[in-house]
């Protein structure tokens, strides 16, 4: 079913309505900042139009929306320390441009997917799967840098792009 | 080039069908995969649309990684290892608050949720072909966002972002056909055409194939016509006096990307649109032109044709952080 089916529409119109004031002034509460309550606010209320985000059975609205929104105010805090770590290190490095702010997002960005993507792998596989696909080392070389066999390699690669395919999944 | 698709139809995958996909993965990521095992992989990809949307869904995330626009393993590292040690007080300020499910809903970057909520799209590097019910044919580019809208008073295409043609084809109902960016309200007549909307900055331009296309702003009653073989660009202002079109703009639905006497600069910014990550041209040989007709499927061969027939060094800081600047010395 696409997202954009009318009664899911009309559902997060409603709870939009009801709810919204009050969460901003939740997340306004958590982050002290009314522009960035307003926008975390706003992404709560877009995640609903995600397939399958709203249950059929919708008991506690509020319940409901402040788990989403404690989720993204979890990311926010966390890309904010990404944001921060990545910052220092890109002024450490010389760079024969200098970074517009748009290249910084994005570098931004793909270190928080990646971040997501690797927690919970040990540090030798996040290792392995960063050599592999952000260097695009062939499993030899990586084997050779980190003085492993190739079939280490690949059981690391394995257990890595296991990893991947279930965040790709799950919703 | 995949088939025309509808939203929405993926097959369930099994645990078998999920092993295997990371096996064929994984030794396809090996840097040595034999043409002959190459084949084999295809192959099966073929014999199974289960295979097929679970070999995607890695892909997908491939891209995402490819994203990684001048990011290296030696970056990534140190700056997951140091926000690493600031997890444990960022979660502490949510103690108390009652940490449940929450993480859920991690990597929804905003394309991943512009995507989920947009009726069809081609990612990077992606061209995809539809026909819509009533036999109007739309192709998208790569990088496109595009909804479709049809009720009983009009049929509506909306272009979110990116780059379509549009081939129309008359109603049986008789309902007028709009395509919507967020700069133009566009209104063909009988009419083959391109539209590509990138960003509000640039606003949209639209380049007429055959017959006529009336186009509006958005909310505006004043319509100015384009007719075959000219261009206009609209945005937050004005929409240009149509002019002749002089580029190939439809190339791309070829696979091709066509140059007469192209600024390098021009060239590079728009070879980054089918790329992951960051390609850059120096200032210091954006001006050199250039011509020819290069195949969009390999943009690596790309660039590697340009070191060779211009002066210029092309530098892979990593596979996705590429910059075209002059040569050494």
């Amino acid at each position: 079913m696409s997202a954009t089916d009318p009664s899911l529409r009309a559902t997060v119109e409603t709870l939009y309505q009801e709810h919204h004031p009050w969460l901003r002034g939740w997340l306004q509460r958590k982050l002290g900042d009314s522009a960035q309550a307003a926008d975390l606010a706003q992404d709560t209320f877009v995640r609903l139009l995600l397939p399958r985000a709203v249950p059929q059975d919708l008991h506690s609205p509020r319940a409901y929306l402040l788990t989403i929104a404690r989720s993204l105010l979890i990311n926010h805090w966390r890309r904010r320390d990404i944001e921060r770590a990545c910052l220092d290190a890109l002024a450490a490095r010389t760079a024969e441009f200098a970074l517009s702010p748009e290249d910084t997002r994005q570098i931004v960005d793909t270190l928080v997917a990646l971040d997501k993507l690797l927690h919970g792998l040990g540090p030798q596989v996040q290792h392995i799967f960063l050599l592999s696909q952000l260097d695009g080392l062939t499993y030899p070389e990586i084997a050779r840098r980190l003085g492993l066999s190739v079939s280490q390699v690949q059981r690391a690669m394995t257990k890595a792009i296991g990893a991947c395919f279930d965040f790709a999944t799950r919703d | 080039m995949p088939p025309p698709s509808a939203p929405g139809d993926t097959p369930a995958i099994g645990d078998d069908v999920r092993r295997q996909a990371i096996a064929w993965f994984v030794e396809s990521q090996s840097g040595s995969m034999s043409p002959l095992r190459q084949q084999a992989l295809l192959q099966w990809r073929q014999n199974d649309p289960c295979h097929e949307a679970a070999w995607n869904r890695l892909a997908s995330m491939e891209m995402l990684s490819r994203g990684a626009a001048g990011v290296n393993s030696a970056l990534a590292l140190d700056v997951l290892q140091q926000a690493g040690r600031q997890r444990r007080r960022t979660l502490k300020l949510l103690a108390g608050a009652g940490l449940t499910g929450g993480l859920l809903w991690q990597l929804r970057d905003t394309w991943l949720v512009r995507q989920a909520i947009t009726d069809h799209h081609a990612g990077i590097g992606e061209r995809r072909d539809l026909r819509l019910p009533d036999g109007t044919l739309v192709s998208l580019n790569t990088r496109s966002l595009l909804n479709v809208r049809y009720d009983e008073h009009a049929r509506r295409l909306i272009l979110a972002q990116g780059e379509i043609i549009v081939t129309t084809a008359s109603d049986p109902q008789g309902r007028p056909l709009y395509v919507e960016t967020p700069a133009a309200r566009l209104r063909p007549i009988g009419t083959r055409f391109i539209v590509r909307h990138e960003s509000d900055a640039l606003g949209t331009r639209l380049s007429v194939n055959a017959g006529q296309v009336a186009v509006s702003r958005p909310a505006g009653t004043e319509e100015i016509i384009v007719a075959a073989g000219q261009y206009t660009r609209i945005d937050r202002h004005d929409i240009q006096p149509p002019q002749a079109e002089t580029g190939s703009p439809a190339a791309w639905a070829d696979g091709l990307l066509i140059a007469t006497r192209m600024r390098l600069g021009d060239f590079v910014q728009e070879l980054a649109r089918y790329r992951p990550g960051i390609l850059r041209c120096d200032p210091a040989v954006a001006d050199l032109r250039l011509t020819g007709s290069y195949p969009l499927a390999d943009t690596d061969r790309i660039l590697a044709a340009l070191a060779q027939t211009l002066p210029v060094r092309v530098t892979y800081r990593t596979r996705y952080w590429v910059t075209v600047g002059a040569l050494a010395g």
